[in-house]
C-alpha cells in the first residue's frame, strides 16, 4: 500500500515538475485553457469537444513538439476541452433550446421550461453542479476501476487473449451503435482494413501502396481521424443548413429572465439524483460504443420512474436537468477505462486521447501502464520505478485539476455564455473545415494528410448519409494494426496451429460473446 | 593557364577550409526517414539547428517514417541530387533493405556522411536470470521455449545466425521498430530481443540485461560482455545514421556538406554532438565519401552473402 | 419528413451495399492483393517454419466480410413479413452535386494555393524586385511562403460560406480574411518547423 501512496505522490508531483525539476505550471495553465475553450466550445451550437480536440491535437503537436515534455502538456488542454465541453453544453440548451452538444439536448425538456418560468440562472447553475459532480464522480471510479482492471487483465491475457478481446470489443460496439449493427460491423471491417494499406512487419516492402511510395507508411493517423469524424460530419452539417435554408443558432435567441441563484438547500437535495445519473453515466461511459445520449436518456427515464410527480418531467424540473447533466458528464471520466486500463477507446474523445498519446512520447496506454514495479533509489545511480504508471497518475492528477478549473471558473464563465449561440453556424463550418484541413497538411506530410483527410471525409459522409455509425469504423482503424501484431503472433507462437485462438479458455469465452452478439445483430436485422 | 587556376583553387582550399565552396540556392531540405519524437528525429532536428546556425544555409526538417527509412528513401531517389534534398536514416536502410525491394538498389543514392553509431545488443530480462549467451543455451537445452523479438529481415536473420551458432531453437517474433522488440520483451510475449540503442533506460533500470554486443566491440552500457565474435559467432549487426542523396550529387556539395557536419560534430560543445555522446556513445562516427560509399557497397555484398548462405 | 420519404429507397441500398462489399472483395483477392502485397498469406520464414505472411490479416478482414454482406443482402431480398431489413439512409442526386461542388471547390483552392506562390515570385522577379531561381528557392522566405496558403485558404473558406449560405456578404470576407491570417500568424509565425501547404510538398 505504500508503494502505491508512493506512485501517486510521484504521479502528482510530476505534474508541476519542469524538464529541469524546477517548478511548472505550464501544464496547470493548459488545463485551464482546455476547461475554458472547452465550455466556450461546448456552448456554440455545431461543436462539440472531439471536434475542438481533434483541431487542437495537431496545433498542440506543432506548439510542444513530440518530446516526452509535451505529453502533460498536450494531453491536460485535451483532457480540460473533454471536460470543459460536457459543461459548456447545458448553457444554449437551457437558454435557447438548442443544444451546444448534442448530448445536452435532453437538458432542453427542463432546462429551457425553467427558463421560460425566469429560472435560467438557476437552471444554469443545476446542469453546473451536477454536471460537475457527475464528472467527478466518474473519475474517482476511473481512478479505481482502471488499475484494478488492468492488474488483472496483465495477469491473465496472453497473446490469443488479448487478440479476442480486441475482437470482443469490436462486436460489441458494432451491437450498440446505431441502428444497423451489420452494417456498422462491415463499417469496423472496412477501417480495420484501410489501416493496413502501407507498412507491412515482414521485411517485403509496404503493402495495398498501389505504387504510391509515400503510403509506406501507412495512412496519416491523425488526418484520417480527423476526416472521417469532423470533416465528415462538417460536410454533412453544411448540406443540411444549405438545403433547409435556416440556421439553427440564429434563432430568436433572446435572452430569458435570469432569476435568483441556486442556494445549498436546493443543491444538497439534488445530491440523491446526482449520484442515480452519475452512476448511470459511469457504468455506460465504461462499456466501450454506448454514448453520452444513451446514457442522459436512460438517466432521464429512470429518475422519472423514482419521482412522485413522474408528470412534472418536461415542464421545468430541476430534477430533469440534474438527472441529464449528471449522467452525460459521468461518461467522460469513465469512457477513459477501457483506454487506460486495455487501450481501447470507447467514444470519439476517447480516440483522440489515445492518439495524443501515440503521438507523443514513450507512454502508451495498456495493460503494462500499471505494474507497481518496487521503487528502489541506486546512490549515484538513477531511481528504478515504472515511469508509465507515474505518469497515469500525473494523467488522473490533471483531471483532478480540470475538475478545480471546472468548478470554479466554469461556473464563472457559464454565467456568461450566452452571447456565443448567436455565432452562425454557417459560418462556423467552413472555418472549421479550412482549420481542420490545414491541421491535416502540417502535421502529416503535406497534401498525403490533406488528401487522407479528404477522402476520409468523403467516406464518413457517405456512412453517415447511409446511417451506418461511424464509431466501429474508427475504432477498427485504430486497433487493426495492433491486432495484426498480436494474431499473427499468437498464430507463430503456437506453432502455425489454425485454431489458435481457440486453445486458450478465456479467449474462447470471449470469441463465444462475440459470436452470439453477432448472431444477436443478424436475428435483428431480419427482425426490423 | 587552366592548371594555375586548379592550383590556385587547391591552394586556396587548403589556407580557407571554411571558406564556403558551395552554397544552396533556397532552402534545404532534410527528410528524416523516422517518426517525430525518436532518436533519430532528434538527432536530425538538431543537426538541422546547427548547420543553420553555422553556415545560415536554411535547413528544413520533415519527416517521413517507414520502413527502416526505405520509405523516405523510394521518394529521395527521384529527387534532384543538388544537394538541397538530403535523407537522414540508417546504413541498414541502404546496406541491406534493397535486397527485399524492387524500386531500391544502394546505386541509387550519393552517401554524404555517418553521423553516429548503434549500440546493438542481445537482451533479455533480468529476471530471468541470464547474464551470457551461455545461460541462454542452457535454459534452451532445459526445454525452455525461447521466442526472440525482431524488428526486421536482417535481426531476424542475424538471430537465426546466433541461435544456429548455438545450436538452439528459437521461434521468431516480429515487431513494429525497435521500440516493439523492447516492448514484447517486458510485456513477456519475447524472452530475448534486440536492442538498437533505446534499450539504455530500461537496462539502466535494472529490468533488462545486456548478454553480448553485436558490434565490433563491446557496447557501452556493459563493457563486460563480450561481442559476437569474441564468442566465436561471424555477425555484426551494428549500423550508422547516414545522411544521403540522390545518386549523381556533384563530389564538391557532397563533400561540402559533410565538411559542415564534421566541422559541427567535432566541436565539443555542439548541441548534437552532445545527444550522440549521450545516447549513441562514445564518440560521433564520421565516415564519409568515396569511402563510406565503398563501405555501403562492401556491407551489402556481404549482407547478400549472409542471406544466401542462410536460405541454404 | 425527410427521413420518412427515405425508408422506401432505404432497403435497395442494403442491397447495393451488400452486393458493393461482395464485389470489393472479389477484386480485392483477385486483383488487388496478388499485385499489391510483397509476401503471401503464409510465408515460409527464415528457420523454414510457416508463418503468417502479409497477406493473412487482409484476406482474414476481407473474407470475414463476405457472411455480413451475405446476410446483408438476404435480410433485403427475403424479409420476414412485416419487415424491410436493416434501417438505411439513401445518398440521393442531390447529395452527388453537393459532393462534386466539395471536391471541384476544394480542388480549385488546392490548385490556387500551388500556383500562386511561384506566380508572386515571377511577378516580383520581373519587377526587378527579387531575384529568385524560382518558387523553391523563395519557399522560406516570408511573404513568398505563405502567398499560395492565403489565396487558396481564402478562396476556400469563402467558397464553403457561399455553398452553405447561397449568399457572401462583406463580412463573410473580412471574416474569412481573418481566419487565413489567423492560421498564417499560429502557424507560420509563431511555431517553427511546420510547412504551410504547398511548401512540403516541393
Amino acid at each position: 500500500m505504500d508503494l502505491v501512496f508512493q506512485y501517486i505522490q510521484l504521479g502528482i508531483t510530476s505534474v508541476f515538475e519542469g524538464p529541469e525539476g524546477g517548478l511548472t505550471l505550464l501544464p496547470v495553465f493548459m488545463v485551464l485553457i482546455g476547461v475554458l475553450t472547452g465550455v466556450l466550445i461546448g456552448a456554440i451550437p455545431g461543436m462539440s469537444g472531439p471536434f475542438a480536440m481533434a483541431i487542437a491535437l495537431p496545433i498542440l503537436v506543432s506548439i510542444f513538439g513530440y518530446g516526452n515534455d509535451a505529453l502533460y502538456p498536450v494531453l491536460g488542454c485535451l483532457l480540460g476541452i473533454m471536460k470543459g465541453a460536457t459543461v459548456g453544453g447545458a448553457v444554449p440548451a437551457i437558454l435557447f433550446r438548442t443544444p451546444g452538444t448534442p448530448d445536452a439536448f435532453l437538458t432542453t425538456l427542463d432546462g429551457y421550461p425553467m427558463a421560460a418560468k425566469g429560472h435560467a440562472r438557476k437552471a444554469i447553475q443545476t446542469a453546473h453542479f451536477s454536471s460537475v459532480l457527475g464528472d467527478n464522480f466518474s473519475d474517482l471510479a476511473l481512478f479505481i476501476a482502471a488499475p484494478a482492471i488492468a492488474l488483472t487483465v496483465e495477469r491473465i491475457l496472453g497473446l490469443p487473449e488479448k487478440s479476442a478481446l480486441i475482437i470482443l470489443s469490436l462486436c460489441f460496439m458494432a451491437a450498440v451503435v446505431g441502428k444497423a449493427p451489420l452494417k456498422g460491423l462491415l463499417g469496423g471491417l472496412l477501417g480495420m482494413f484501410v489501416s493496413l494499406i502501407g507498412s507491412a512487419m515482414s521485411g517485403n516492402g509496404p503493402r495495398l501502396t498501389m505504387g504510391m511510395p509515400e503510403l509506406g507508411n501507412g495512412l496519416p493517423l491523425t488526418s484520417a481521424v480527423l476526416g472521417v469524424l469532423v470533416i465528415s460530419e462538417v460536410l454533412v452539417s453544411m448540406e443540411d443548413i444549405r438545403n433547409n435554408c435556416d440556421d439553427a443558432s440564429s434563432s430568436d435567441g433572446k435572452r430569458p429572465e435570469m432569476g435568483p441563484r441556486l442556494t445549498w438547500v436546493e443543491r444538497t437535495a439534488m445530491l440523491p439524483g446526482i449520484l442515480r445519473g452519475a452512476s448511470i453515466g459511469t457504468l455506460i461511459g465504461s462499456l466501450p460504443g454506448i454514448g453520452t445520449t444513451t446514457a442522459a436518456t436512460l438517466s432521464y427515464d429512470s429518475a422519472k420512474r423514482a419521482s412522485k410527480t413522474p408528470e412534472a418531467f418536461g415542464t421545468g424540473v430541476p430534477a430533469g436537468v440534474v438527472a441529464t447533466e449528471s449522467a452525460n458528464s459521468a461518461v467522460s471520466g469513465a469512457n477513459l477505462i477501457p483506454v487506460m486500463s486495455l487501450g481501447i477507446p470507447g467514444n470519439s474523445a476517447a480516440v483522440f486521447i489515445i492518439l495524443a498519446v501515440e503521438t507523443i512520447g514513450d507512454f502508451a496506454f495498456g495493460p503494462q501502464v500499471f505494474q507497481f514495479t518496487p521503487i528502489r533509489e541506486i546512490e549515484g545511480f538513477d531511481t528504478i520505478l515504472n515511469a508509465g504508471l507515474v505518469t497515469a497518475f500525473g494523467i488522473f492528477t490533471m483531471m483532478m485539476i480540470a475538475n478545480f478549473w471546472n468548478w470554479t471558473f466554469g461556473a464563472m464563465l457559464m454565467g456568461v455564455l450566452g452571447h456565443l449561440a448567436k455565432i452562425p453556424k454557417s459560418v462556423m463550418l467552413p472555418v472549421i473545415l479550412m482549420v481542420s484541413l490545414t491541421a491535416a497538411y502540417t502535421q502529416d506530410g503535406g497534401y498525403l494528410g490533406l488528401l487522407t483527410a479528404s477522402v476520409f471525409a468523403l467516406i464518413g459522409y457517405v456512412l453517415r448519409r447511409l446511417d451506418v455509425s461511424i464509431l466501429p469504423f474508427v475504432i477498427g482503424f485504430l486497433l487493426a494494426p495492433t491486432l495484426e501484431v498480436l494474431v499473427r503472433g499468437a498464430f507463430t507462437a503456437s506453432g502455425g496451429d489454425p485454431f489458435f485462438l481457440l486453445k486458450s479458455p478465456i479467449a474462447l469465452v470471449m470469441l463465444a460473446l462475440s459470436v452470439f452478439l453477432l448472431g444477436r445483430m443478424v436475428v435483428q436485422a431480419r427482425k426490423t | 593557364m587552366r592548371k594555375i587556376l586548379t592550383m590556385g583553387a587547391a591552394l586556396s582550399l587548403l589556407a580557407a577550409p571554411a571558406l564556403a565552396e558551395w552554397n544552396p540556392d533556397g532552402p534545404i531540405r532534410l527528410w528524416i526517414g523516422y517518426g517525430a519524437g525518436g532518436g533519430t528525429d532528434v538527432q536530425g532536428r538538431t543537426l538541422a539547428k546547427e548547420i543553420e546556425a553555422l553556415r545560415g544555409w536554411k535547413v528544413l526538417p520533415e519527416n517521413k517514417a517507414g520502413e527502416d527509412g526505405t520509405v523516405m528513401s523510394a521518394q529521395l531517389k527521384g529527387e534532384e541530387p543538388d544537394g538541397q534534398t538530403l535523407g537522414f536514416a540508417i546504413t541498414t536502410t541502404y546496406d541491406f533493405a534493397p535486397m527485399n525491394s524492387d524500386n531500391l538498389s544502394p546505386e541509387d543514392f550519393t552517401y554524404v556522411t555517418t553521423t553516429a553509431g548503434s549500440q546493438m545488443a542481445v537482451l533479455a530480462r533480468a529476471e530471468s536470470g541470464w547474464e551470457t549467451l551461455d545461460d541462454l543455451k542452457a535454459a534452451a537445452d532445459a526445454g525452455e521455449e525461447l521466442v526472440w523479438a525482431n524488428w526486421g529481415t536482417q535481426v531476424e536473420a542475424g538471430a537465426e545466425i546466433v541461435a544456429r551458432a548455438l545450436d538452439i531453437d528459437v521461434n521468431h517474433l516480429r515487431t513494429k521498430g525497435g521500440r516493439g522488440a523492447l516492448n514484447a520483451l517486458v510485456s513477456m510475449d519475447a524472452n530475448v530481443g534486440w536492442g538498437g540503442g533505446v534499450q539504455k533506460p530500461l537496462v539502466e533500470a535494472g529490468e533488462l540485461n545486456i548478454l553480448a554486443s553485436a558490434e565490433t566491440s563491446p557496447v557501452a552500457l556493459a563493457p563486460e560482455k563480450p561481442t559476437l565474435q569474441d564468442v566465436g559467432i561471424d555477425l555484426n549487426l551494428g549500423y550508422q545514421y547516414i545522411i544521403t542523396g540522390p545518386a549523381g550529387m556533384p563530389d564538391e556539395i557532397r563533400d561540402e556538406i559533410a565538411a559542415v557536419v564534421a566541422e559541427i560534430l567535432n566541436n565539443p560543445d555542439s548541441e548534437t554532438r552532445q545527444f550522440i555522446e549521450k545516447q549513441y556513445p562514445p564518440a560521433p562516427i564520421l565516415t564519409s565519401g568515396d569511402e563510406l560509399r565503398s563501405q555501403v557497397m562492401t556491407t551489402y555484398e556481404a549482407n547478400v552473402n549472409m542471406m544466401e548462405a542462410l536460405a541454404e | 419528413m425527410e427521413n420518412e420519404a427515405r425508408e422506401g429507397q432505404g432497403g435497395s441500398w442494403n442491397l447495393w451495399l451488400g452486393l458493393g462489399v461482395l464485389g470489393f472483395v472479389a477484386l480485392c483477392l483477385t486483383v488487388w492483393f496478388p499485385q499489391d502485397i510483397g509476401s503471401g498469406f503464409m510465408q515460409k520464414n527464415l528457420t523454414g517454419r510457416t508463418v503468417p505472411g502479409d497477406a493473412f490479416f487482409p484476406v482474414l478482414l476481407v473474407g470475414l466480410m463476405v457472411p455480413l454482406a451475405i446476410l446483408l443482402v438476404f435480410s433485403q431480398l427475403r424479409p420476414r413479413p412485416g419487415a424491410s431489413g436493416e434501417p438505411v439512409g439513401h445518398v440521393g442526386a442531390g447529395n452527388l452535386v453537393f459532393l462534386i461542388q466539395v471536391i471541384l471547390l476544394t480542388g480549385m483552392s488546392i490548385v490556387l494555393m500551388n500556383l500562386t506562390g511561384p506566380a508572386v515570385v515571377w511577378l516580383t522577379n520581373k519587377a526587378g524586385l527579387t531575384a529568385f531561381s524560382g518558387y523553391r528557392a523563395a519557399s522560406a522566405t516570408f511573404p513568398f511562403n505563405v502567398s499560395g496558403f492565403v489565396a487558396g485558404g481564402f478562396l476556400l473558406i469563402c467558397g464553403f460560406i457561399r455553398l452553405t449560405c447561397r449568399r457572401l456578404s462583406l463580412l463573410h470576407v473580412l471574416v474569412a480574411l481573418g481566419v487565413v491570417l489567423m492560421l498564417v500568424l499560429v502557424f507560420d509565425i509563431l511555431l517553427e518547423n511546420v510547412h504551410l501547404p504547398p511548401n512540403a510538398d516541393l
